[in-house]
């Protein structure tokens, strides 16, 4: 490359006048930057020119600055604002944004919430309730448990007589009643299993009798007892034979023997 | 004193760089006058100057911060906005085509407001810068004709204008050169 021969090209002057196109624009600022020869000779070149233009200077009237400066002032103002009011449209973005998200985000936590609640409450009342009614059939087989284990008991015990009372009327042909008695120890259970429910009015009264004479044993009540139950009842010393009758509530003294529903000898 | 401002100090670049309005009405004080006379020198009325000074001025502020140094000097760069400002002012008021008689009595009919003492001397050192040569920087840089348009107009070869264009700038340099201080 020679300077020399570039400089005296002309085209620095060109340059200078802007009479170059974009790419010669380019290169020459490409080269004065490689080769200070250049750069000089187009810097005294320029400084020429805004010689020659100075010497034209006109001093301007005050009028002319402020009308710049304001300007300048308003620019900055217009730009001030545009950055405050980009910075609250983002704000607005985020403020309007924010609630929807939130709102969204709490409804639907309010909603998960109260699904997870409501199951765990439907949930929960559904074991209180299985616990519940297995507690209570727990407590009933329980129940049921010690009263067969009772009647157990008792059936299998070689003290107690089993003494079957037969039924007396047609009506009541089919009607038997099991009578346990413990001649040691006096107890006498009743099994109900096959005598029907009487009216609230009636009751149920058994007798001993001893000799031909009835001893009272107490009244009851099958409705009040289980199936799986012995109905407990007076001691008895001794009998000849035992038998029920249908009284009014509370028992009578002597028994009424047209209402004489079973009776059984020993 | 009217010496150009070629070199400015990197810290005042810097704060003209930073938006510094302080800085900026110094650089505006301080080039002001020969900003608005290349203004009128190409408007040639005062009106339009004043317009095209504000133009200016209001684009070399908002692009003051991506002005590079490296690329040419921070007056050069400032005459450069003047300039096209005030061509493209002048061919929006279709003002481009400008006759002959006007441009033999060009130099006369801007009025200097208030020239600097200084310049006087080189003033009348330029005077003697011959007319075709003055005639050439006025078309080529006041009213930003090509080189074409410039042969066309003044009806000279293209070779021929290329060469009065170096030989005016040769002459300005020697002329400047001298008086460097």
């Amino acid at each position: 490359m020679n300077i020399k021969e570039y400089i005296e090209s002309g085209i620095l002057e060109d340059y200078v006048f802007h009479n170059v196109s974009d790419q010669q624009r380019r290169e020459v600022e490409c080269m004065s930057k490689i080769y200070p020869e250049i750069r000089m000779e187009l810097e005294r070149m320029q400084s020429s020119l805004i010689k020659f233009i100075e010497l034209e200077s006109t001093s301007p009237s005050q009028e002319i600055k402020a009308r710049i400066f304001s300007s300048i002032q308003e620019d900055d103002y217009n730009k001030e604002s545009a950055r405050l009011n980009g910075e609250g449209a983002k704000n607005v973005i985020k403020l309007s944004n924010w609630p929807k998200y939130a709102v969204a985000a709490g409804l639907a936590l309010t909603f998960l919430t109260a699904f997870l609640y409501y199951s765990t409450v439907k949930q929960n009342n559904v074991l209180e309730n299985q616990i519940a009614q297995l507690n209570s059939e727990q407590k009933l087989l329980l129940d049921r448990d010690k009263k067969y284990s009772h009647k157990l008991g008792i059936l299998s015990d070689p003290d107690y007589k089993k003494i079957k009372l037969n039924g007396l009327s047609d009506k009541d042909s089919l009607a038997y009643v099991t009578l346990l008695w413990n001649p040691n120890n006096k107890s006498v259970f009743i099994d109900h299993t096959n005598l029907k429910n009487l009216p609230n009015t009636k009751q149920y009264q058994l007798w001993a009798l001893v000799s031909g004479t009835p001893y009272d044993m107490g009244v009851f009540d099958p409705i009040s007892y289980s199936s799986f139950e012995l109905i407990p009842m007076k001691n008895a010393d001794a009998a000849d034979a035992f038998a029920i009758t249908i009284e009014s509530r509370g028992g009578v003294e002597s028994p009424t023997l047209s209402e004489m529903v079973v009776m059984g000898k020993i | 004193m009217y010496f150009l401002l070629i070199h400015i100090d990197s810290s005042e670049l810097f704060l003209l760089k930073s938006k510094d309005k302080k800085a900026f009405e110094r650089l505006y004080d301080s080039t002001c006058s020969m900003m608005y006379g290349l203004a009128l020198k190409i408007s040639k009325r005062k009106i339009l100057a004043e317009d095209i000074m504000h133009d200016s001025y209001v684009k070399i502020w908002k692009n003051i911060s991506n002005f590079d140094e490296e690329r040419s000097s921070l007056l050069t760069w400032m005459t450069q906005i003047v300039r096209n400002t005030a061509i493209d002012s002048l061919r929006n008021s279709n003002n481009k085509h400008i006759q002959s008689d006007d441009m033999i009595v060009y130099f006369k009919d801007v009025p200097v407001e208030n020239p600097k003492i200084d310049a006087i001397g080189l003033s009348e050192l330029v005077k003697n810068l011959k007319p075709e040569y003055q005639e050439v920087i006025n078309i080529l840089y006041y009213q930003g004709f090509t080189h074409q348009e410039a042969s066309e107009y003044l009806d000279i070869p293209l070779g021929t204008l290329k060469t009065r264009a170096r030989t005016a700038l040769s002459e300005l340099k020697l002329i400047f050169g001298k008086n460097e201080h």
